[in-house]
């Protein structure tokens, strides 16, 4: 089905002839993703009808209204990457925001950047590290977009200790409603600037997103404010060494340690301490024990290597409860403050520092891979793809729990071959705010071109996910479409109410609802 | 390796885009962030590497069908390969090979430019891409006083390449360069009009009979003249024998220098001595033959075998090229050697250098496309403070002329080989 | 049955009042707001009731205003505006549960800011204060209405320190917001080792944004988990003085940026006077010594080294301030930063210190970034001395917010409740000032009263879109009709 001829014409004048198109090539490079098997068993999902490359907020508040009136669907996406991108059904409008690339403000004093849908989080952090700030940067790496993990989708980042959660670090939104009209979030909307997203009154961040963004299913959002925290660090970060080994040199204001406790329980233990303590720049399980010999190899063929000569020689043990500090401090008094507690910390807990990771240069790749979260599609690297489970955001007792049977479930599945066998550890994550609430996913590793891999990881993500519900472990973090009808039953029924809201703010639903809520419920549910 | 071949890696590609900006880690800032020309020209995701790899799995699975588009999306690319390196930073994917296979299954399939066709037939006709006459070869070194390697021997084989040969404007550095290799004391001959086209840029466009012909004809031709050592001063002609010639699994009896590394190796044995100052400021631009493209070829053949469960691996292990093996620091100690001469350099260096615009066939067939590229090198380059930009490739010096001559910008241009001859 | 009779079958019959004098209570405020009073006052004891109540009033069509805090109220917000019953929630005063590990704390809207600190207390956690609350004032009340508190570090979000809540919305229905919707009960969620320490959400709504700052217009919480924090054991506070406001500003900026100090605000002499003298004499006489302006900051150790902690802290503090050329001391014009740090650190002694110069008070406050604080100072003076209103009776209180992203500037407008005249003088410096002060770009981001109206006129499409998020939450506008833009 073709957009009909005027339709076409409607668009191509709002965006330009060079910025829309309905090539099957480049519509295919739209459909094309991770994940794509577990929705369409390819690695294509829906192509969409056109896709169209707008420049500002008036093209996108013109594309909506279009849509509105010729009854067309869109999704609108920043850096695209991860199935929820994707449109579902035929005659859906790809929007791709990546020529709205520009970072219009850092206001140094009072720590926040204003940013467009495409800048990635490597070039705000570079230019905010010139003026003694960074950002938070998701743990699925800088190369995703700022705006999208603060306004549509989850935010979890291994320096969340020290600079929290996207969801708590967006400010004032510029956001095209669904019905094409322009909110301006917070003190925007009041033309206060960007300081603020709440109010007047209540803040309709609140329908903007949740613990995980609309992806996709409430409009187009094109600037928004975001929060900097403090770099203790120099205002450019060199990069030494020859990749893989490259590493970035650790500052002086700052300290990199791997740690391993006793247990679990200890482990728990010291997370909450640290926390308390409010020491930790870095804090989290950003190497689960089956990725620290991917630290620095090159490829899966030497991770395999690395990975059987470890086990062989007994390390995992030391790895087996382990997480990464970093400590960075304003100075060299408060650094010597964190050192301290961190040493009493594990005293206390029975933790140490694990020793075999000491050596300078793997601490600096190290430094490198967590300050630029660079590292983690090495999960693409050793199966070809992964998939991820349980992860609530709650606290860092519930996280651990939720890790502890993940592990054990994994080991199901690793037995019967069916995921790449890791060790059954691999649950990433960490605490964020100061501790103030974790998170750690279990990751499986598998291959999506062998059908026994997918069908056991399928059936894996399946099992966890169940089990979030029967042990009450908070709702999962793995995404896929018909998770509000599936979750909300057990949770206070809230997809009746995210539905309500979509049909309030998509009174003809043309934002894409797939991976957001359909407007009726589906037959049978 | 045919695109066939790469269908499992196509499909692991996880559309993560990381193909379309530098290392993460190497990023310095917003402005000089993106690795990818084609894709910052194109913007939509097909022009980027990952987007070409899906439209070869698209194309062999049979969603997509040629067109216009289709063609424009393989060929509007220099093949600079910045791209594969980033991808490369965590994947064990070949984003690269992948692309030039693409290109040539167009070509097997008849999916051709016509700018391209032009460059064939010139070097069907005369033995060089630019259209111009086989027998004006020679002419850039025609009162020069240097061997003729077809008639006698010599230590050194400089080989010209086709745009230091036709290119006027570029003959005073082909000539300079024989001029310092000559005030070294090095026993160098030319091939004049002999000289053939290394067949690079055919293998680039996708056409690997003829590709293949002039890699096989310099092969044999330079290990019957029982040629030592070939020294060349075009980037894109050394990257064509370090990373192409290998492919077709003959024997080079002879080293190849660029001119580049061979003047290091001079200057460092005292056979050049450049005392006289050069007071300026300048910043060095990587072409991407030298750089990352000059990396050789590391040839596989294997099965893809799976340990740990699921965990594939490449049986036997597969070497990656990751570019850090390319031409950095000689041309940088050429110019560390020139007294006065201060080098600056730019964010993006090295295995991590943007494009002059000119290779892949784009400078024929897009050649706006070409020019905006170069244009935004040489932003970068004023961007250092440098007062001049300085080079060592034909190809990236005429794309930085042109664009320079367009955009009236402010700064000098030099090949090093000229700044070298300065400050003997 | 009668309107009454019903009440009475959910609330029990000693719990419904519509006498004339509890009715005349609840009828107004110290605000301007207009007057109006309740049909009836209601107070439930727990969810149930509230559910009850609220299905209640959608069968019959009357308006709820839910109370938590008790009297003096000053925003009118608790102020019928259509009639209607008050819900007031003062016997709802269960903490029910502390946690020390979680640092958090789970309670009803009845409790208190002193109820709850003493709890807390026992078990080596404290709850992060406005100003000098009143004594009355409810935990959960603050929260819902995103007052500023005084440790900006601890800021992380704007709508800290609230965290999941039980709500039954407009619509009758109970619901739970945060990691607390589920899966499961509370208890099961203790027992896999959750404390609801999570807000956001469930899934992709983050429902408890649409109950902060909606003055009961959404529906009414019946427990709410806080945020709380270590208790100090060691303190030290310091205070800057200064005679002019921008010098203060790039010393402020720095300690957030490093995140230096825990209380961290500034306050003009008048108000730092009124939070600590006891009555107008002593007020004035201290306002009159003290200098204009000073900025506060406290530094603390807690359970972990916390003798290293406060020293590495002062130092840094002493360096940072030498750098900025300011002077943080223990005592300014005889005032101990230990009893400003005391004041600080409790509920206001009656009466609360915002009536105690005059028996009146009048606050305009807004958000804006701290280094544009001194126009908006500037601008206030200036209107006050139009006005005829002393400015040396105006009080300042500057608070960072989220981590120094953004500033509550708010100013206190003291006046005699009994001088008509200084009372109409009054009303209209604060008409005048809060349209002028919006104009520079004040943001009322809790625009009670007379507010709303100025506010939302300038962002129409807020008002817009909350009328929808009203829509859903309470179709039938029973939950406290006439405010905001509702």
């Amino acid at each position: 089905m073709a957009l009909r001829g005027n339709v076409y014409r409607i668009l191509e004048d709002i965006v330009g002839p060079q910025n829309i198109s309905e090539e099957p090539v480049i519509l295919d490079t739209y459909a094309f993703q991770w994940l794509a098997e577990t929705i369409s068993g390819t690695k294509f999902c829906t192509r969409p009808e056109a896709v169209l490359l707008p420049g500002n907020v008036e093209e996108v508040q013109a594309i909506i209204k279009a849509c509105n009136r010729y009854g067309i669907r869109y999704k609108a996406f920043s850096t695209g990457w991860g199935p929820w991108n994707t449109v579902e059904g035929e005659g859906v409008l790809q929007l791709d925001l990546r020529r709205m690339n520009r970072i219009l403000e850092i206001d140094e004093k009072n720590m926040y950047a204003v940013v467009e849908p495409y800048v990635i989080g490597s070039q705000l952090q570079v230019e905010a590290m010139r003026k003694g700030l960074n950002c938070h940067l998701i743990g699925a790496g800088a190369n995703t977009s700022i705006l999208a993990s603060a306004t549509s989708m989850a935010g979890y980042g291994l320096t969340g200790i020290f600079t929290g959660y996207s969801n708590c670090n967006v400010l004032a939104v510029e956001w095209v409603l669904p019905d094409g009209e322009v909110l301006r979030l917070g003190s925007l909307g009041s033309g206060a600037g960007w300081f603020g997203g709440d109010g007047p009154g209540p803040s309709l961040r609140g329908v903007m997103r949740g613990m995980i963004g609309a992806l996709g299913g409430l409009g187009v959002f094109t600037k928004c404010g975001v929060k900097l925290y403090p770099w203790y660090g120099p205002p450019t970060t060199p990069i030494e060494g020859i990749h893989p080994l490259d590493g970035m040199p650790i500052p002086e204001s700052f300290r990199v340690h791997s740690l391993t406790f006793p247990s679990w329980e200890a482990l728990a233990d010291a997370v909450y301490r640290i926390g308390e303590a409010e020491i930790g720049y870095v804090m989290g399980r950003a190497l689960p024990p089956g990725l620290i010999p991917a630290l620095n190899v090159g490829s899966a063929t030497e991770y395999a290597q690395m990975l059987q000569l470890v086990s062989t020689e007994g390390m995992m043990d030391e790895f087996k409860y382990a997480i990464q500090i970093f400590l960075g401090a304003n100075s060299a008094r408060e650094l010597e403050y964190q050192e301290r507690a961190l040493e009493e910390i594990l005293s206390e807990s029975g933790g140490k520092i694990i020793l075999m990771l000491e050596e300078q240069s793997v601490k600096n790749i190290l430094f490198r891979h967590l300050i630029k979260s660079e590292g983690i599609s090495r999960v693409f690297q050793l199966a070809g793809t992964f998939a991820t489970s349980l992860g609530a955001g709650t606290s860092w007792d519930a996280a651990v729990a939720s890790s502890k049977f993940g592990e054990q479930l994994k080991r199901k599945y690793i037995e019967r071959g069916a995921i790449a066998d890791d060790g059954g550890d691999l649950a990433w994550g960490g605490a964020y705010q100061h501790g103030r609430f974790g998170h750690l996913e279990e990751i499986i590793m598998y291959d999506f071109q062998d059908a026994d891999s997918l069908k056991g990881a399928d059936e894996y993500v399946e099992e966890s996910a169940q089990a979030t519900i029967e042990k009450s472990l908070g709702q999962p973090i793995s995404i896929v479409r018909g998770m509000a009808e599936h979750f909300g039953p057990t949770s206070c029924d809230y997809h009746i109410w995210m539905r309500r809201i979509k049909k309030a703010f998509d009174p003809n639903i043309t934002a894409d609802p797939s991976f957001y809520i359909e407007p009726e419920q589906p037959p049978g549910k | 390796m045919t695109l066939q071949d790469y269908r499992n890696d196509i499909q692991r590609c996880s559309r993560c885009s990381l193909c379309k900006w530098l290392p993460l880690a190497q990023i310095k800032s917003w402005r000089f962030a993106n690795a990818c020309p084609s894709m910052v020209w194109g913007n939509f995701h097909a022009y980027s590497a990952g987007g070409r790899m899906i439209a070869a799995l698209s194309l062999l699975d049979g969603r997509i069908d040629y067109t216009d588009k289709l063609v424009e999306i393989v060929y509007q690319c220099q093949m600079g390969g910045a791209c594969d390196v980033s991808c490369k930073v965590n994947r064990d994917l070949d984003p690269l090979e992948v692309m030039l296979e693409l290109r040539a299954k167009c070509v097997e399939d008849g999916q051709v430019l016509p700018a391209h066709m032009v460059m064939i037939e010139s070097l069907r006709s005369d033995d060089n891409v630019l259209g111009e006459l086989k027998a004006e070869r020679g002419k850039w070194a025609e009162d020069l006083d240097v061997k003729d390697i077809t008639k006698e021997k010599a230590d050194v084989l400089y080989f010209a390449g086709c745009r230091y040969s036709f290119d006027q404007d570029l003959w005073k550095i082909a000539r300079d360069t024989i001029a310092l290799l000559k005030m070294a004391g090095v026993d160098v001959g030319i091939s004049g009009k002999e000289e053939a086209c290394c067949g690079g840029r055919a293998f680039e466009i996708g056409y690997r009979g003829e590709f293949t012909k002039y890699a096989e004809h310099s092969i044999e031709t330079w290990n019957a003249a029982d040629v030592r050592t070939v020294v060349t001063s075009c980037s894109d002609c050394y990257g064509a024998f370090k990373f192409h010639y290998p492919r077709i699994g003959k024997k080079m009896n002879f080293e190849v220098l660029h001119i580049t590394e061979y003047l290091d190796r001079l200057i460092k044995e005292g056979r050049l001595k450049p005392t006289k100052k050069v007071p300026l400021q300048v910043t060095y631009h990587d072409p991407c033959h030298l750089g990352r493209l000059s990396e050789p070829y590391i040839p596989w053949e294997g099965v893809e075998r799976k340990v740990l469960g699921q965990v594939v691996i490449k049986d036997p292990p597969k070497e990656y090229r990751r570019g850090t093996n390319g031409i950095y620091e000689p041309p940088r100690d050429v110019l560390r050697s020139i007294q006065g001469l201060e080098l600056v350099e730019m964010e993006r260096i090295k295995e991590y250098a943007w494009c002059c615009g000119a290779g892949g066939g784009v400078m024929e067939a897009y050649p706006e496309f070409a020019q905006w590229t170069a244009d935004e090198r040489i932003e970068e380059a004023k961007a250092t403070g440098a007062e001049a930009l300085v080079t060592a490739c034909p190809w990236c010096e005429r794309s930085f002329r042109d664009a320079l001559e367009h955009n009236g910008a402010k700064i000098k241009l030099y090949d090093i080989v000229e700044l070298l001859l300065e400050a003997l | 049955m009668s309107e009454k009779e019903e009440l009475v079958v959910i609330v029990g019959d000693v719990n419904v009042s519509d006498t004339p004098e509890v009715l005349e209570s609840y009828s107004r405020d110290e605000s301007f707001v207009r007057q109006m009073k309740p049909q009836f006052v209601a107070r439930p004891q727990n969810a149930d009731e509230v559910q009850e109540m609220v299905k209640w009033a959608n069968r019959t069509g009357t308006p709820l205003i839910p109370v938590s805090s008790g009297q003096p109220h000053f925003r009118g917000d608790t102020v019928p505006s259509l009639g209607g019953v008050v819900v007031d929630l003062s016997r709802m005063k269960r903490i029910i549960r502390i946690n020390r590990r979680n640092r958090v704390a789970m309670v009803e809207p009845g409790v208190t800011f002193a109820e709850l600190q003493s709890e807390l207390k026992e078990e080596g956690l404290r709850l992060p204060m406005p100003l000098c609350p009143r004594s009355s004032k409810s935990v959960i009340g603050s929260c819902l209405e995103r007052e500023s508190t005084i440790i900006p570090k601890y800021q992380w979000d704007i709508s800290d320190p609230l965290l999941c809540t039980e709500v039954v919305f407009g619509t009758g229905d109970l619901f739970r917001t945060g990691e607390a919707a589920g899966p499961g009960s509370l208890e099961d969620q203790w027992a896999s080792g959750q404390a609801q320490t999570n807000p956001m959400g469930p899934f992709q709504v983050d429902f408890f944004r649409l109950i902060q700052g909606a003055q009961g217009t959404m529906g009414i919480i019946t427990w709410a988990t806080v945020k709380c924090e270590l208790l100090p054991r060691l303190q030290k506070p310091f205070m800057v003085a200064s005679q002019r406001l921008e010098d203060l500003l790039d010393f402020t900026y720095r300690l957030l940026w490093a995140r230096l100090g825990d209380e961290l605000l500034i306050l003009n002499n008048y108000n730092l006077a009124a939070i600590l003298a006891e009555d107008p004499d002593d007020i004035k006489a201290l306002r009159d010594t003290l200098p204009p302006w000073v900025l506060i900051v406290c530094v603390a150790g807690y359970e972990r080294l916390p003798q290293e902690r406060v020293e590495y802290q002062e130092k840094d503090v002493m360096d940072t301030a030498q750098r900025f050329g300011v002077e943080p001391v223990t005592a300014i014009q005889g005032v101990q930063g230990s009893n400003v740090l005391e004041a600080l650190s409790t509920v206001s002694a009656e009466p609360y210190w915002k009536l105690r110069y005059k028996g009146g008070c009048h606050d305009i406050f807004f958000l804006t970034t701290l280094e544009k604080t001194p126009e908006f100072t500037t601008c206030m003076y200036q209107m006050a001395a139009t006005a005829g209103h002393p400015s040396t009776d105006i009080g300042i209180y500057l608070q960072p917010q989220i981590q120094g992203r953004a500033c509550h500037c708010e100013f206190n407008l003291s006046c005699d409740p009994g001088n008509p005249k200084e009372v109409e003088k009054v009303r209209h410096l604060f008409f005048n000032a809060s349209k002028e002060l919006m104009e520079m770009g004040g943001f009322f981001s809790r625009p009670y009263g007379p507010w709303a109206e100025m506010a939302y006129s300038r962002d129409g499409q807020s008002a817009m879109a909350l009328r929808k998020v009203k829509g859903i939450f309470d179709p039938n506008n029973v939950m406290n009709p006439g405010k905001l833009c509702f």
